[in-house]
């Protein structure tokens, strides 16, 4: 599988492959806890619409505030984080996003929030309001380089300190054995430093 | 009783008193490649870090340059003794996704091989949380039991541990003549040998004494740390994803959550007992009801999912395996986020080893039930 | 020449040099051998105790195992950390196997020549001996200059100095009826007296056996190797044949340890009825004292191994609470609470007479009433008294308020399998 070549991953040629008639997910209107949030913070809730769970965009600067009303509101009550991730956009404005998967606990819901992020901004963590988000929050730190202000501990979860790169963004490529990291560490090839090791396939 | 205040050791001469062990990440105890890095003073733990990734594959990466019907055998190797509740995980994703329906029967067969599974990775959980303590009997009972467990799993998947015969809207084999005998022929024997396990642990003073009170995790802070499955539901949070959001034919049976009250390392212990027993009777009503039919829906040759996303967890053994599947409308998934439950669950290990002794930290290892595979990735 | 041969048939020589030379070389041979068949024993015990077969390759049952053993550790490579310190490296596992052999040379192995001497301190040669052997393993942890070894090195430091005490103090209960150090005059006593001072001082034994299993790092006790925690304790750094040395140490102490425990507790090599023969076959009854003396250590040593594989691993610091709180009390109100029952038996009721013999004066129990009133003040008085003191000592100990079993709790199911169909 190694020699395979790139995957198309850029958006005209998916379209292109395959004509997806995908209708658009029906925004959220009625929902109590979604007008409340939009009532306490007018200009968080970029956009709400209804996808396997009610998933709000929310504005990058009121992630912290929203979090914390969404965790102590007594009707929104959402007291777990269940998940916090990252994803990549490449040809987005704001390339990255950063999604967070709510739980209640008493109301048996889950609610999906995302945020935009641009090339070299910083997203305030929501480690004070779960501390379950450190490590989440470090992965994605580590996996796509996104920045996250005020974490208490951050640094690279899974790769180690002086590796370069974030694997997750979608310029790194699959296959990228021999790296500065690798060769400083591993022994494995002598290192050229006029070499290209932007990390094209072999 | 012996948690000291950490406040006076701070005020006093640090880096006189206090020492840095470095545990793993060749270790007996770490259950695989886990490095821990403890600061010791004498032998109590001031403060530790978890070092993680040695076993990083980048399977999230990987999977994104997959298609959706080769992603499937990457899901058993992460928790690799869990394989068929990993692989359930992304199928009923992709299912629910690209909207596939799933035979009965199918959805029936899956849930007794989850279920024989959940029973084989809570006796190895057993036999290693057992053996970390001390009582070394106790990991051969219980490799005795998973032995039968595997040897269903070798019958029907053709493998042990790499299980990989669930399809995208079924299954890949129908079961094997005598499948409902050999797992009839386990669950008879199997409550028998769970008192036997009970009698070795359950009064027995040292056992009580290295588990009753020992790294305690209140409701609250569980549900802070984000902790789910067995741990959450030791600390007395009746919440299972089987009850909550019941997928495949959970809703239809009949069974149990057991709770702890304490959230100690005695009352997780319990738990899981319990939860062999009550898998065991969901394995038994899923006999019972099992349908005729086909095995395998309707499934396009090319799986290309409309372009969306999705979240959809189960409830593995170790606790809420989130599948998070982002599709573009090709064959292969624009981004996959696997939410490993033992990794969220090991970010407690910190609050609850702190105050305790080197010691403890194996047993709360072992009783947080990682496994590296799945923590890495 | 000639003042060489002088020298070497010299009585002198023969009986201070040459005859105890052999002697050691066969008992040498006869306890190393043991000692590797006690391994073997331990892996066969513990393969069923766990539903498995244990060695079955090598020789027919597994036979030839220890030979195997022995020969891939002499040829495994000897490490020595580069940073440790080489000669205490060296030095330390010999110091271990030193002390455990040179115990042997005063346990009385049997009757007649099967006793090698008899030197009437006997016990106290056997327990200061046996705590310098402590030394060689902290040694070695702290030469290995590395942190596990270290941990491993203290927390048997630490293990031994509380446990030493309470084994010492255990053994005073059965002296006080014995009244001699030497261990032959132990055993002459019991047999004199057809009793096994086991029934006389039951707490005694209770806390000799659970200190020996301490003594001899053995699980619930082997924190200083816990595998777990520690990699393998102070004996990480070790391999090939230097580790060996302190396998055979630990394996010693354990024979050890149950034959001071047959010696002062269980009658030694004596056995009832057995002794009529001692006039007639003085040969037939060395032989079967021995084999009576052998049966009866390795009952002990099983039940040593039975534990070993049956129960979890204390933690450092209950270890500490029940040398401490439980056992070292103990054994004060067992000395306390025997003195008094043998000034009553004595003194008021004149159950017992001293009589002068071979070995000294001691303490005997003509009569069958008096050996009821001891028997029944030991299982009746000195057993209830002991617990309620410790009881009383240890009310606000975590241990002794262990919660009881914790269930968990269901809604009420039918409690067959009915519900569910055929099973």
């Amino acid at each position: 599988m190694t020699d395979k070549p790139e995957k198309p991953k850029s958006a005209p040629k998916v379209s292109a492959k395959k004509p997806v008639a995908s209708s658009e997910p029906p925004p959220i209107t009625d929902d109590p806890i979604v007008d409340r949030l939009r009532q306490q913070f007018p200009e968080a809730v970029l956009e709400a619409i209804q996808l396997d769970w009610p998933t709000l965009r929310i504005a990058r600067d009121y992630i912290l505030r929203v979090c914390r009303f969404l965790r102590d509101d007594a009707e929104a009550q959402f007291d777990f984080l269940t998940d916090l991730t990252g994803r990549h956009i490449p040809d987005a404005e704001k390339p990255f996003q950063v999604i967070y998967h709510l739980y209640s606990f008493p109301r048996n819901a889950r609610l999906r929030l995302k945020v935009d992020v641009g090339q070299d901004e910083a997203i305030p963590s929501v480690v004070e309001v779960w501390s379950g988000a450190n490590w989440m929050e470090r992965e994605v730190y580590d996996l796509f380089g996104i920045r996250f202000e005020n974490h208490p501990d951050l640094r690279r979860l899974l790769l180690p300190e002086d590796w370069e790169g974030h694997p997750l963004r979608k310029d790194y490529p699959l296959l990228f054995r021999y790296n500065r990291w690798t060769q400083e560490h591993l022994n494995m090839i002598p290192f050229d430093p006029e070499g290209e090791y932007t990390g094209k396939f072999e | 009783m012996y948690q000291r205040d950490l406040g006076a050791t701070e005020k006093g001469s640090p880096g006189i008193r206090e020492m840095v062990l470095n545990m793993g990440p060749q270790h007996p105890a770490t259950h695989g490649v886990l490095r821990i890095i403890l600061k010791l003073d004498g032998e109590t733990v001031v403060d530790l870090d978890c070092d993680i990734g040695y076993l990083h594959r980048g399977v999230e990466k990987i999977c994104e340059n997959r298609p959706y019907t080769h992603i499937e055998p990457y899901f058993d190797r992460l928790d690799y003794v869990a394989g068929v509740s990993n692989n359930l995980a992304y199928i009923e994703a992709v299912e629910k996704l690209a909207g596939i329906e799933v035979p009965p029967r199918a959805q029936y067969i899956r849930v007794i091989l989850t279920e024989l599974q959940r029973i084989a990775s809570h006796l190895l959980w057993l036999g290693t949380h057992a053996m970390d303590i001390g009582a070394v009997t106790i990991f051969l009972y219980a490799f005795r039991e998973r032995e039968e467990v595997l040897n269903i799993f070798e019958n029907y998947f053709g493998a042990r541990l790499t299980t990989n015969a669930l399809r995208i809207g079924g299954l890949f084999y129908d079961t094997y003549p005598g499948f409902e005998e050999q797992v009839r022929a386990f669950c008879r024997i199997f409550p028998e040998r769970l008192n036997e396990y009970e009698t070795i642990l359950n009064e027995n003073r040292i056992w009580l004494g290295r588990t009753v009170g020992v790294g305690v995790l209140t409701a609250e802070e569980a549900k802070d740390l984000s902790v789910t499955g067995p741990v959450l539901r030791g600390s007395g949070v009746k919440w299972d994803i089987r009850k909550a959001f019941p997928y495949e034919v959970y809703d239809e049976l009949d069974w149990e959550v057991p709770v702890g009250e304490n959230g100690d390392t005695y009352d997780r212990y319990l738990v899981r007992m319990e939860e062999m027993r009550q898998s065991r009777h969901i394995i038994l009503q899923a006999l019972d009801r099992l349908p005729q039919g086909p095995i395998l829906g309707k499934v396009p040759k090319m799986i290309r999912p409309p372009a969306g996303e999705v979240y959809h967890s189960i409830e593995s053994p170790k606790g809420e395996l989130g599948v998070y599947l982002v599709s573009n409308g090709t064959s292969f998934p624009e981004r996959l986020r696997i939410r490993p439950p033992s990794q969220i669950n090991l970010q407690a290990l910190r609050k609850m080893a702190i105050g305790h002794m080197v010691a403890d930290v194996i047993a709360l290892i072992g009783s947080i039930d990682i496994v590296l595979g799945e923590v890495d990735r | 020449m000639e003042l060489v041969e002088r020298i070497i048939s010299n009585p002198v020589m023969m009986e201070y040099v040459w005859k105890p030379l052999v002697v050691i070389l066969i008992l040498l041979f006869i306890v190393l051998t043991l000692v590797a068949y006690l391994v073997y024993a331990e892996r066969k015990v513990s393969a069923f105790i766990q539903a498995r077969l244990g060695p079955m390759r090598v020789g027919p049952y597994g036979l030839l195992q220890p030979l195997a053993d022995l020969i891939k550790l002499l040829l495994k490579e000897d490490l020595i950390p580069a940073e440790g310190d080489r000669a205490i490296f060296k030095f330390a596992p010999i110091m271990s196997v030193v002390c455990a052999l040179v115990v042997l040379a005063v346990i009385p192995f049997g009757w007649g020549v099967a006793t090698i001497t008899d030197i009437n301190i006997g016990l106290l040669f056997i327990l200061s001996v046996s705590s310098v052997g402590i030394l060689g393993i902290i040694l070695g942890g702290w030469a290995s200059n590395s942190k596990y070894p270290l941990l491993g090195a203290l927390r048997s430091s630490a293990q031994m100095v509380s446990y030493e005490v309470a084994m010492a103090l255990a053994l005073v209960g059965p002296l006080m009826f014995a009244k001699s150090l030497s261990m032959t005059a132990i055993v002459e006593a019991q047999r004199a007296d057809h009793i096994w001072y086991l029934l006389y001082q039951p707490v005694a034994f209770l806390i000799f056996l659970v200190a020996g299993v301490a003594e001899t790092n053995r699980t619930p006790f082997d924190l200083p190797e816990a595998e777990a925690e520690l990699v393998a304790g102070f004996h990480t750094e070790y391999s090939g044949f230097r580790w060996s040395l302190y396998f055979l140490a630990e394996y010693t102490n354990m024979l050890i340890s149950s034959a001071i425990a047959v010696t002062v507790f269980l009658g030694g090599w004596s056995f009832p009825l057995l002794d009529r023969l001692r006039p007639e076959h003085p040969g037939l009854f060395t032989l079967l004292s021995i084999l009576v003396f052998a049966v009866k250590v390795f009952v002990l040593i099983y039940i040593f191994m039975w534990f070993r594989w049956t129960f979890p691993r204390y933690r450092y610091d209950q270890l500490m609470d029940l040398g401490w709180k439980w056992m070292i009390p103990a054994t004060l109100a067992n000395i306390l609470i025997t003195g008094a029952i043998i000034m009553i038996g004595q003194e008021t009721l004149g159950l017992t007479k001293v009589t002068g013999g071979e070995y000294g004066e001691r303490l005997v129990v003509p009569g069958l009433a008096g050996k009821a009133y001891f028997i029944g003040m030991a299982w009746l008085v000195l057993v209830p008294l002991t617990w309620i003191i410790l009881a009383i000592i240890n009310r606000r100990s975590y241990d002794f308020n262990l919660r009881a079993q914790r269930q968990i709790r269901l809604p009420e199911r039918p409690a067959t399998d009915d519900v569910f169909g055929k099973v």
